[in-house]
């Protein structure tokens, strides 16, 4: 393995400003007063390293083979986070001009996920991430077969696309305050919401993926004597695969999306209401707390959920 | 007895626009017959009519004595673009046929390494076709097909984007292919010298509406690989400027009937 002198530059880079970071703020206190502050300072920064690090180094070792590209991944990823932590700490945190209530430092921040650890690390993202994924997953089952289905002749394709094209683009919050008046409970419509949400450019791509499969490939299976099911199964899907899970992948961000807005108007429960709860009573610290733990739901979902499939099921395609 | 049988076959564009219009076609089993004519003048739809892709308008083709209804596995066809899917591996392309039609997955396994070994390119059997050379998926199309075991071979435009060493080496290893399989072939192309090189009976096709214009014997010896540089023979130029007057006069003299 040999790196030019730029990769080696950022590698280098990468690995010396996390252990700059903790001296830094070990030696140097927060600006606003806090007392236990050593035992805070050490656990805010071991934490975000160890998260982002060890979730990047999976991240680099599934998705990439050569270790040249896995070395570089990891530490691209690990200056580019400790530049913006670096930046956060100092101008927020240390220079103390911002009013350190409304704008919380890294230390503080992170020391919610400790103190907080049962409502918020825990219970809030095991309620947002199970109503996410129950409708996303109803998505699933529903829009890949679906527009398989539709997508397969041209009649059944006039009938869906305009349906589509009228109901699609409706925004799916507009079916949130009814889904509260209707559904038993506002979890079922929060699912729901997310399910209509992450449906659509599921169904559409797989619509259009399937619908504009390369007429040359299904007649040369024809040719070779393939059944109209094997055409299904071995040609149509395959190729129409990356439509597909470009579908998925807008469906998973979109599920996030609705889920945190869904959560903010009605739920006691989850991300989005921890952090509205926490907004309405003026614990900042605690918001943006919850801002970070969704981010972080959000890329892990999409690196080991969404990635980690797409590198598999694609894996016939060039790599640029 | 007669592979493919054409009786007075037109086919109509969905504006009512003749593409083929009374094209006469007599194969018998086991010859190579090209067609050469002008761009654009339905020798690819011609194909397609055979293969059962598309249904004619008018007139009926025959394969084996029996009328075309759809696609069998009688006849083979090789596109004018090379089709491999890309989401297989070599290997798998190859088997495709063989599995469809209820062959072992074993047997078809062996089978489809035996063809790729014959077009040389079995190292490749296990990568994906996009590691693989323009010439190489043009061999590994050519396996596809092969591993099926056609009776009757349709290939538009064979060697079409390949370079000259390349051509003239599929070409040969082709030739000989089809004579041990005593397959019978129609092969399309605009390249005169290929035409005349691989067949045994040359049609010259008219332009649009295409139909057939002449037909000329080719009577050169059948195992033509054998004769060292047959390609640059006189005998082969003298066929070429035969075919390639004809096809002047098919260009120039067919009525250029539109109907709109």
């Amino acid at each position: 393995m040999r790196l030019t002198k730029s990769e080696a530059v950022i590698a280098l880079a990468g690995l010396l400003i996390w252990p700059f970071l903790i001296l830094l703020n070990v030696t140097l206190p927060d600006a606003a007063n806090r007392p236990n502050q050593p035992k805070e300072v050490f656990n805010s920064i071991i934490m975000i390293f160890t998260l982002i690090l060890l979730s990047y180094l999976v991240f680099g070792i599934l998705l990439k083979k050569q270790p040249k590209a896995r070395v570089i991944t990891v530490m691209n990823a690990a200056l580019v986070f400790g530049v913006f932590f670096f930046l956060w700490l100092v101008v927020v945190g240390k220079i103390g001009k911002l009013n350190t209530h409304s704008f919380p430092s890294p230390n503080t921040v992170f020391d919610v996920f400790y103190s907080d650890f049962y409502f918020l690390t825990y219970k809030s993202s095991r309620d947002s991430i199970f109503r996410a994924f129950a409708g996303y997953f109803l998505a699933l089952i529903t829009g890949i077969p679906g527009g398989i289905w539709f997508g397969r002749t041209m009649r059944r394709f006039e009938v869906a696309y305009p349906l589509a094209k009228v109901t699609a683009h409706v925004p799916p919050v507009v079916y949130l305050p009814y889904a509260i008046a209707v559904f038993p409970s506002i979890s079922h419509a929060i699912i729901f919401m997310v399910y209509i949400g992450a449906f659509w450019p599921i169904f559409i791509n797989t619509l259009f993926g399937v619908y504009n499969v390369d007429r040359r490939y299904i007649e040369f299976a024809k040719i070779l004597g393939a059944s109209e099911k094997r055409i299904l199964r071995r040609i149509i899907i395959p190729s129409a695969m990356p439509t597909i899970l470009a579908g998925c992948l807008i469906g998973l961000v979109l599920a996030f999306v609705l889920l945190t807005a869904g959560e903010m108007v009605g739920a006691h429960t989850g991300l989005g209401f921890y952090l509205m709860y926490h907004t309405d009573i003026g614990y900042f610290d605690k918001v943006v707390a919850a801002i970070l733990l969704i981010s972080f739901w959000v890329f892990f979902w999409i690196t080991f959920g969404f990635d980690m499939v797409q590198a598999r099921l694609l894996r016939w395609m060039r790599r640029i | 007895m007669k592979a493919i049988e054409v009786k007075g076959l037109g086919k109509k564009t969905v504006n009512g626009e003749y593409i083929l219009k009374n094209v006469n076609l007599e194969v018998n089993s086991g010859e190579f017959i090209s067609i050469v004519g002008p761009q654009a003048n339905g020798k690819s739809t011609l194909l397609r009519l055979i293969a059962g892709l598309e249904t004619p308008s008018e007139g009926s083709i025959k394969v084996l004595e029996k009328e075309v209804r759809g696609t069998s596995p009688e006849i083979g066809m090789v596109f004018q673009e090379t089709v491999l899917f890309p989401w297989m591996k070599i290997i798998d392309n190859v088997t495709f046929g063989p599995i469809s039609k209820g062959v072992d997955k074993k047997k078809a396994r062996e089978d489809a390494l035996q063809w790729l070994s014959t077009l040389g390119i079995d190292k490749f059997a296990e990568k994906w076709p996009y590691e693989l050379s323009g010439g190489m998926q043009r061999r590994a199309t050519i396996a596809m097909i092969m591993v099926n075991n056609p009776s009757i071979l349709l290939c538009d435009e064979l060697l079409g984007g390949l370079d000259l060493v390349t051509r003239s080496n599929i070409a040969d290893d082709f030739l000989k292919l089809m004579h041990e399989k005593g397959c019978t072939v129609v092969y399309v192309t605009h390249l005169l010298e290929e035409a005349v090189y691989l067949s045994q009976k040359v049609y010259v096709m008219s332009s649009l509406p295409g139909t057939i214009y002449d037909k000329i014997d080719i009577n050169l010896p059948e195992k033509r690989w054998e004769v060292p540089n047959l390609r640059f023979s006189k005998e082969c130029a003298h066929y070429v400027e035969t075919v390639r007057s004809k096809f002047e006069e098919a260009f120039t003299k067919s009525p250029h009937e539109v109907e709109a």
